[in-house]
């Protein structure tokens, strides 16, 4: 899902809050933007408008599905909720770039509050949510669920008193119940840093699992508290959702998966994969890519420059055949200078697998003496011409891997002299 | 035949080690008789993923010659044997990397796939990984740093004419300021094979020495790795999901007092 990570309006463990009231207040001030829900490696998002749930994504699921299984997951203790604030202008711009995650139209966003808090309280929070209102001013608070445990410093958790919406300004005085902080004076605690807006660093969006990771570790950390002031202010100064969006959809994908995404324009799969837009999925110009990421492509001589420094291993097949034609030559020519060589045959066969080695065979036809000289001794004249023919191949092997003259050894030379 | 596939990146850091140690559990669990072992003599890191240093036989003394290569394979997590590279600064400085190609050919018998983790940039050491293998998988990370490394990395594998298979990119985390999936194909031009996400449980799994396939089979990393394994085997995998609770048995649970 792509959605802006911003400064969050409200952290909490889901431990520590009571997520389906969350869910009714939410809807009562008509919130917009998203919530991120955070169970650990799986991650989850519920997009807002007006205080109802319009889109939802939870690791491999999507829309109903997703919403299942975040209610699952708020059961667990360590799973961190996190509200974020967009502006209304902005919403349904979010809301068209995660079609693939919008709930179904008759999903009935009371259903699944009712199913948390277990009571038949979807009519009377209809009845009442008739025009939600976007958060404006900080409003007079009153507390009518009871409120979760305050949280003791030596358990950095993070905590927020119910709230109200609109209907609450018909209230003149806040009615503060016991244990609540005084809110004529609402503390706002700073809320863990987390990323603002995606930058180039190399890990930019590790810092929000990080930061919630150092809050459950860090014992001196004070107790951080939102009360209802805190979030409709920070409601209301709404931090600008970056220009650049975000999602941390992390599961896997497998290859054919990849392939089909690349070849399709437009997606709406279930896929944790981000879809491609059409203008991605064109062909793209590889040097205007390299060019605007400054990659520098690797020269050839830069190449082997660096493998000159490694004494063996195996090339490029079109390097080999071009070897292969060039030793040949060389071998021919430099037999022909030998005395009564009337001619000559090279082939030169070279095996790259996992290092270059060879197997030279040589066919010379010697111009000869009469059957007498042969029966006395000519068989010395031929090896010795043997034994001078593979010098030259193997003075003309070192010629040729000047750099890596060891290289004579894996050769193996063949002489048939005729 | 043995396949000899060398995990290689050019960059550091950007999570070789753990997916060679990963995805040699993976093969084995899918029966492939698979040995991982580990080239970075300098930085030698896969016993610690593994949960297996302190070996007394490593690649250090094969290399050094004090030691056959038969002496040097353990048994590792999952039934992947595992040559370890060593640790010790003593063993470094008596090594001699010429010696890598006759330990593998030994290495290669009565072995289905032998996974060699290369160690970052393109030193010697690195080249004789390379030059060893007959196939790569390349792993990178989406930014531009990395991408630029492994594109160096590529160049060298195709003039020492190792066959590439593909590029995995790890620590994805889908954001707009990395490269996406298409540009990486396009530079690399080289197909990715696997994205593995950003994921928290990696180095949790690092510190309890435990390869995370086995500690979190349901992470999504692990799932990434299982079907990149099973696609190099031509394996049918089907992911491990998260534990799922319906709606339903939550409120049971809310009834019965649990919250």
């Amino acid at each position: 899902m792509d959605v802006p990570i911003t400064k969050p309006s409200l952290v909490s463990y889901a431990d520590d809050l009571d997520f389906a009231q969350l869910l009714e207040n939410l809807l009562k001030e008509g919130h917009n933007g998203f919530m991120r829900i955070t169970q650990d490696a799986e991650e989850g998002f519920i997009i807002f408008k007006d205080g109802r749930q319009v889109a939802a994504e939870y690791g491999r699921f999507s829309r109903s599905e997703a919403i299942e299984n975040i209610t699952s997951a708020v059961e667990n203790r360590g799973t961190v909720i996190e509200v974020f604030d967009l502006k209304k202008s902005h919403i349904d711009y979010i809301i068209d770039v995660n079609k693939p995650f919008l709930l179904e139209a008759d999903y009935d966003v009371y259903k699944i509050i009712d199913e948390l808090k277990g009571t038949g309280t979807a009519e009377e929070l209809e009845s009442s949510v008739s025009e939600p209102k976007p958060l404006s001013e900080p409003e007079p608070e009153s507390v009518p669920e009871p409120e979760p445990e305050p949280v003791t410093e030596s358990e950095p958790e993070l905590e927020m008193e119910p709230e109200v919406g609109p209907e609450s300004e018909s209230e003149s005085e806040p009615e503060p119940e016991p244990g609540t902080e005084p809110e004529v004076e609402p503390e706002l605690e700073p809320v863990p840093e987390t990323e603002t807006e995606p930058t180039k660093e190399t890990e930019p969006v590790s810092e929000p699992e990080v930061e919630a990771e150092t809050t459950t570790e860090t014992e001196s950390e004070p107790k951080k508290t939102h009360l209802v002031a805190d979030y409709i202010t920070t409601a209301q100064n709404s931090v600008q959702p970056a220009s650049k969006d975000q999602s941390t959809d992390q599961t896997p994908i497998s290859r054919e998966e990849l392939r089909e995404q690349l070849k399709t324009t437009q997606t709406e799969t279930t896929s944790e994969v981000e879809p491609e837009t059409a203008a991605q999925s064109e062909p793209m110009d590889r040097s205007k890519l390299l060019e605007k990421y400054g990659i520098k492509e690797m020269n050839e001589d830069d190449v082997d420059d660096l493998l000159d420094d490694y004494k063996g291993g195996s090339l490029n097949e079109d390097d080999v055949e071009k070897i292969e034609l060039t030793l040949m030559n060389k071998i021919k020519k430099s037999i022909f200078g030998i005395p009564k060589i009337k001619g000559t045959e090279v082939m030169v066969f070279l095996d790259n697998t996992s290092d270059l080695s060879g197997y030279i065979n040589i066919i010379i036809e010697y111009e000869g003496k009469g059957l007498l000289s042969r029966l006395m001794g000519e068989s010395k004249d031929i090896d010795n011409l043997r034994r001078q023919v593979i010098n030259i191949v193997q003075i003309e092997i070192k010629k040729s891997f000047r750099k890596y003259p060891e290289i004579v050894d894996k050769f193996n030379i063949n002489v048939d002299i005729t | 035949m043995t396949r000899v596939i060398v995990v290689a990146s050019g960059k550091g850091g950007v999570g070789k080690t753990t997916i060679t140690a990963n995805l040699g559990v993976a093969l084995s669990t899918y029966g492939e008789e698979t040995l991982v072992l580990d080239a970075d003599v300098a930085m030698a890191n896969l016993e610690l993923i593994l949960g297996m240093e302190g070996k007394s036989v490593t690649l250090h003394d094969v290399l050094s010659g004090d030691a056959s290569i038969e002496d040097a394979i353990y048994e590792g997590p999952g039934g992947v044997k595992v040559v370890p590279a060593g640790i010790s600064l003593e063993g470094l400085r008596k090594i001699k990397l010429d010696r890598l190609e006759d330990a593998l050919e030994t290495l290669v018998h009565n072995i289905d796939v032998l996974l060699i983790d290369a160690p970052a940039g393109l030193e010697k050491d690195a080249l004789a990984s390379i030059a060893a293998a007959q196939e790569m998988i390349l792993v990178t990370t989406p930014e531009v740093p990395s991408i630029s490394d492994a594109l160096k990395t590529k160049i060298i594998a195709n003039k020492l004419g190792v066959d590439i298979i593909g590029v995995v990119i790890n620590r994805e985390l889908h954001d707009k300021t990395f490269l996406t999936i298409n540009e990486i194909e396009t530079i690399l031009e080289v197909p990715v094979i696997a994205v593995i996400p950003d994921d928290p449980e990696v180095s949790r799994a690092a510190a309890f020495g435990e390869p995370l396939i086995v500690k979190n089979p349901k992470s999504p990393t692990s799932n990434a790795i299982m079907q990149l394994g099973a696609d190099l085997i031509g394996e049918q995998y089907q992911p491990i999901e998260p534990d799922k609770k319906g709606v339903i048995a939550k409120l049971v649970e809310g009834l019965l007092g649990r919250r």
